[in-house]
């Protein structure tokens, strides 16, 4: 009964817009010119929770409308600016669950309608985690006059700071905020960076907050890249010292590079770090758990013989630095870690391999992959690899990857969706793409985030980058955070490795 | 009526002619370096802080500024109506009306003071938000002094105009409540009513917007009472912000004052009147960097090189951009030392690198597009995002083939009024790359990207990155040679200056010797004395008979000079040789970490 109320709901709800799109498109002649969609939301996965994907038509039309139908109904929209009403497309995309959306596109030219070949939009019953967290930035160098990490809810167009350096950046004073890392999806523990001003690592766990500061006995830097053990109150972190290039006339513009680097425990609750692994004849950076908590991935680069002058040879050599894929054993109750084992050997095909994230339910590994060097990001070669765990294989995911940067890369909470930075739109500004992911590790067309206005992806003059998933809302605001860098830091103390 | 109005026709008009006889340059930059995007997503920041409103209208009006007789005819209609408003607020009589003038007044000062430090603006609309916030609180004091003054309401009004008025006019609304409670006091009905609730809501209600979290999530904590006055801009130059403050201060005084003796009206507006005409801005070397950058944007190059000719007493950013314009008229080895050189310093009470005025420019007209973009993102991220920065990183995508990162570009320039033709030229490469083949800005620029592109460039300041990006004598092409050639002579280089020479010659036998090159030239191989050199120079200089006699002369002079340094030779010489290398190496010296 209820179904069917829902159903004439529906119907009603779609009579009230059909009615105000211009009359004959029903009695269109089919076309073969396929739809143009910005973005391109055709043949695509979705998740039934994901909010509306609102679309631009940009096939030539004097007048333009858009059809979606469900099992349950159909929504008529017009066009060329399809935005979608956010319940009717709960109701479409609920009604879908587990099967497709069917997309037209009809176009009138010299007063004839065109109906151009269907699509379709499969919608998955594995939901997407709620809450996507990314930082903007512009795609610089080392200003950062206005930097935001925001939080983003897939299922609306709600989003909003989590923090930004505006409250506090002033005319000397500039503030980088980065790598943001929650742990085990869950918005309550959470950390972050603050360089030069108020600098500091923000962590948060519960309702206590504290600012900690990691330089240290000899540790080459502060706390950089990190990640939470999913249980136990232990972030993993590289130290890096890193230096950037600036090329002459190459596209790629940048070149980001470590000139030494090592991976450190740090133990939230004690404030105390430890090496985990501190070689002197390697890189190792990029650490990430695996989601039991026993497995720690992780890159690492031996060091090409640099010779008298390292500093000077690694910045004109960076191209001859290439990162394998490692992992660690580690025991949680004795907090001691195993003997590296090599999980991808990217080297061994003139690649190189960083930033592991293996799969919550431990069946495959996302690494990112470019020719040489560490930050994909601004590498054209930049692709997304992903490792059979089971099998070892590892093979580059082509149905995601573009011919620009893909860089960074997270998986949801479910395992069966992945979100992904790309260069693709524009080759300068990083974009959130989603993928589904199927259990033989097999992604699907990727989809741009979605937008309430889909020219907002054009017209923003930022990146987005680092995004990360989790299962609800941050509840810190950005002021209470603020508050938090604003106080004196926590020294950490060095300890022996175990 | 217009005799009741004169007072307020007087504060338009002077405000107009000052600005259009003065500052037409000034009003172009603000444009240039301003942008307006009416778009949700650039919108909705402006409402995240108080005040934002104020920045938003002055980003929507200084669009007007491209053709700057339009700016400044809006501003002067912002002073009339602020002379308006605060004659009315105030309930100026008699001559006191002239008076309602001076608030107006001291904005305009704020705005023709502006020196070098419009390159560093963090803030939009600068130009008209200070006029617009003034405007505002005299039209509050206005509304309050007509319906609640005196009544019960009176402080229900001040605590409201506070509570609404800060959002939307932030600092400003914090002034309207204390001249709405200097006027109660001035009537003494409730004044001190007034007073005491526009005190405590002038400091709980930044005080609330500062910690409450949900609301302004981009509030600047630590200047919650400063919103919307251009605190990031001045606050550790705080001279700047002084005519700001006379014009609150001269609000306040008015409160207080509804007639004036005979002389007081002459001589407080007199003294206003002159404090425009003695604080304004009258730098030269500022104002023709304004118009160099505006040839340079309009590729008049004889424009650029005009202004060069008139600059006297150059900073490096004039000989930069006049090296630019040489280059692109294919004299730059030719008649560089033609003009005026030298390395004035900036007059400006916070010195800072060229870098942030003029690099975006230079760098991509000698071509080393990279660093182009590269700064252009950088100051664009840490200063206001703007048209100017815009533009390059287009043609340097465009340069480049990323066209549609160009198509971004173009895109956001062209969402502001009045670039419309500077978009539809940029515009058409896109739909057809081909023609950029016959363009004479690419013609000009590609041969100079023809380098090592995975090659480092160097950092540091503007000099020293074009020094590093020239300094391999080796030779290129002709358009390479050009910038090698002058790069290693404004060095004082000898051994790059006759290597790069010599290495064309292996390559283009017949090429000419521009009478910049050959002066060097014949100056370094006579330092350095080897007669093989001597010979070989010679015949690369058969046909620069002309410049090989007048250094001969030059030499003699030199040698026969008593005390080269003292002021009366280095007269002679710019007299005698003021045109030429020889007076540029002997007397010229730049600092290339400027």
């Amino acid at each position: 009964m209820m179904r069917r109320c829902a159903r004439w709901m529906l119907l009603l709800a779609l009579l009230v817009p059909a009615a105000c799109t211009p009359g004959g498109w029903r009695d269109a002649s089919p076309a073969g010119e396929a739809p143009a969609l910005y973005p391109d939301y055709t043949d695509i996965v979705i998740p039934a929770n994901i909010a509306p994907l609102n679309f631009d038509i940009l096939n030539p039309a004097d007048a333009c409308v858009a059809v979606l139908s469900g099992p349950d109904g159909e929504l008529v929209l017009r066009g060329p600016e399809i935005r979608i009403p956010q319940k009717a497309w709960r109701r479409l995309t609920a009604g879908a669950r587990g099967s497709a959306i069917q997309g037209t596109v009809y176009v009138r030219r010299d007063g004839q309608w065109l109906r151009l070949p269907d699509y379709r939009i499969e919608v998955s019953a594995d939901e997407i985690d709620p809450y996507v967290t990314y930082r903007l930035i512009e795609p610089g160098y080392s200003s950062y006059g206005s930097l935001v990490l925001r939080q983003r809810d897939l299922t609306s167009f709600r989003e909003r700071d989590l923090y930004n350096n505006q409250l506090f950046s002033g005319r000397v004073e500039q503030q980088c905020i980065n790598c943001h890392s929650f742990q085990n999806y869950c918005p309550d523990n959470f950390q972050f960076h603050a360089r030069e001003g108020a600098g500091g690592t923000v962590v948060v766990t519960g309702d206590r907050a504290k600012k900690v500061a990691f330089k240290t006995g000899d540790l080459i830097s502060n706390a950089v890249y990190p990640s939470w053990h999913p249980t136990e109150p232990l972030i993993a972190y590289s130290v890096n010292k890193t230096a950037q290039g600036f090329f002459r006339t190459h596209r790629q513009r940048i070149e980001v590079y470590d000139s030494a680097s090592d991976l450190i425990l740090y133990d939230v609750e004690r404030d105390q770090v430890s090496y985990i692994v501190h070689d002197s004849l390697a890189y190792e950076t990029f650490p990430y758990w695996a989601a039991d908590g026993k497995t720690l991935y992780y890159a690492s680069s031996y060091l090409p013989d640099w010779g008298a002058d390292p500093g000077t040879n690694a910045f004109l050599h960076t191209d001859r630095i290439r990162y394998n894929i490692f992992c660690l054993d580690f025991d949680p109750q004795t907090r001691t870690f195993g003997t590296p084992r090599l999980v991808f050997d990217a080297v061994a095909d003139s690649l190189s391999a960083v930033t592991p994230r293996p799969s919550p339910d431990g069946r495959f590994l996302l690494s990112g992959v470019g020719s040489y060097g560490s930050f994909h990001v601004w590498h054209e070669s930049g692709d997304i690899y992903i490792t059979d765990l089971s099998t070892g294989q590892t093979r580059p995911m082509d149905e995601i990857n573009s011919d620009k940067a893909e860089s960074f890369k997270a998986w949801s909470s479910n395992s069966r969706w992945i979100v992904f930075t790309s260069r693709r739109d524009d080759g300068s500004y990083t974009r959130l793409y989603f993928s589904y992911v199927d259990e033989n590790g097999r992604g699907r067309k990727p989809f741009l985030l979605p937008q309430k206005d889909p020219a907002q992806n054009r017209r923003l003059f930022k990146s987005y980058n680092v995004p990360e998933f989790t299962t609800g809302a941050v509840s810190w605001s950005t002021k209470q955070l603020e508050d938090v860098l604003l106080s004196d830091p926590v020294q950490v103390e060095q300890i022996p490795s175990k | 009526m217009l005799k009741s109005c004169k007072h307020i026709l007087f504060s338009g008009l002077f405000g107009f002619l000052f600005l259009v006889i003065f500052k037409t340059g000034l009003l172009y930059h603000l444009e240039q370096f301003s942008l307006f995007c009416p778009e949700g997503d650039w919108l909705r920041v402006f409402f995240e802080q108080p005040g934002g409103v104020l920045a938003l209208a002055g980003a929507f009006l200084t669009q007007f500024c491209h053709c700057p007789v339009l700016g400044a005819a809006f501003f002067a209609l912002l002073m009339c109506l602020l002379t308006f408003l605060t004659e009315k607020a105030f309930g100026l009589e008699g001559r006191a009306v002239w008076l309602a003038a001076l608030p107006a007044l001291f904005v305009l000062l704020f705005v023709t003071r502006l020196d070098y430090s419009v390159y560093l603006f963090r803030t939009y609309g600068l130009l008209y938000s200070q006029l617009l916030g003034f405007c505002a609180a005299a039209a509050l004091v206005l509304l309050y002094r007509g319906c609640f003054a005196g009544r019960r309401s009176g402080p229900l009004f001040v605590a409201a105009a506070v509570l609404a008025g800060y959002p939307l006019f932030g600092a400003f609304a914090l002034l309207a409540a204390l001249l709405m409670a200097l006027l109660a006091l001035r009537e003494g009905k409730r004044g001190f009513a007034e007073l005491a609730v526009a005190v405590v809501t002038a400091v709980a209600v930044p005080w609330l917007c500062r910690d409450l979290p949900g609301i302004f999530p981009r509030i600047h904590r630590k200047y919650v009472y400063f919103s919307a006055l251009p605190y990031l801009e001045f606050l550790d130059n705080v001279i700047c912000l002084v005519p700001l403050m006379l014009a609150a201060a001269a609000s306040v005084a008015l409160c207080f004052l509804r007639r004036a003796g005979r002389l007081a009206v002459p001589a407080l507006l007199g003294a206003a009147l002159l404090a425009v005409g003695a604080g304004s801005c009258w730098d030269r070397g500022f104002h023709t960097v304004l118009a160099m950058e505006r040839a340079v944007d309009g590729q008049d190059w004889d424009k650029v090189l005009k202004l060069a000719a008139r600059q006297q007493d150059p900073n490096r950013i004039h000989v930069l951009y006049r090296d630019v314009a040489l280059y692109q008229k294919g004299t730059l080895t030719e008649k560089m030392f033609q003009y005026p050189d030298g390395d004035a310093p900036l007059h400006t009470l916070a010195p800072f690198p060229i870098a942030n005025i003029c690099a975006v420019p230079v760098l991509y007209y000698c071509g080393m597009i990279n660093a182009c973009d590269r700064l252009a993102m950088e100051h664009s991220s840490t200063f206001c995002k703007n048209i100017h920065y815009y533009k390059y990183q287009a043609r340097t995508a465009l340069v480049s083939g990323e066209y549609e990162l160009a198509r971004k570009y173009l895109d956001m320039v062209d969402a502001n009024w009045f670039e419309g033709k500077w978009v539809r030229r940029y515009r058409a490469f896109l739909d057809n790359p081909a023609l950029m083949d016959a363009d004479p800005e690419y013609r000009r620029l590609r041969p100079l990207l023809q380098d090592t592109p995975t090659a480092f460039e160097a950092s540091g300041s503007l000099q020293e990155m074009l020094f590093a990006h020239f300094a391999n004598p080796e030779y290129v092409n002709e358009s390479v040679f050009e910038w090698q050639a002058a790069t290693y002579l404004i060095q004082k280089d000898p051994d790059r200056t006759l290597d790069c020479l010599f290495s064309r010659l292996e390559q283009v036998p017949d090429a000419r010797v521009g009478t910049a090159l050959a002066e060097g030239a014949a100056l370094f191989g006579s330092e350095m004395g080897d007669p093989e050199l001597m010979r070989a120079l010679t015949a690369v200089l058969s046909d620069k008979v002309a410049v090989l006699k007048r250094f001969s002369r030059f030499g003699a002079d030199a040698n026969n000079a008593r005390d080269l340094d003292a002021k009366k030779t280095k007269d002679w010489f710019a007299d005698h040789y003021g045109g030429t290398y020889w007076y540029y190496y002997l007397y010229v010296d730049i600092n290339p970490n400027r």
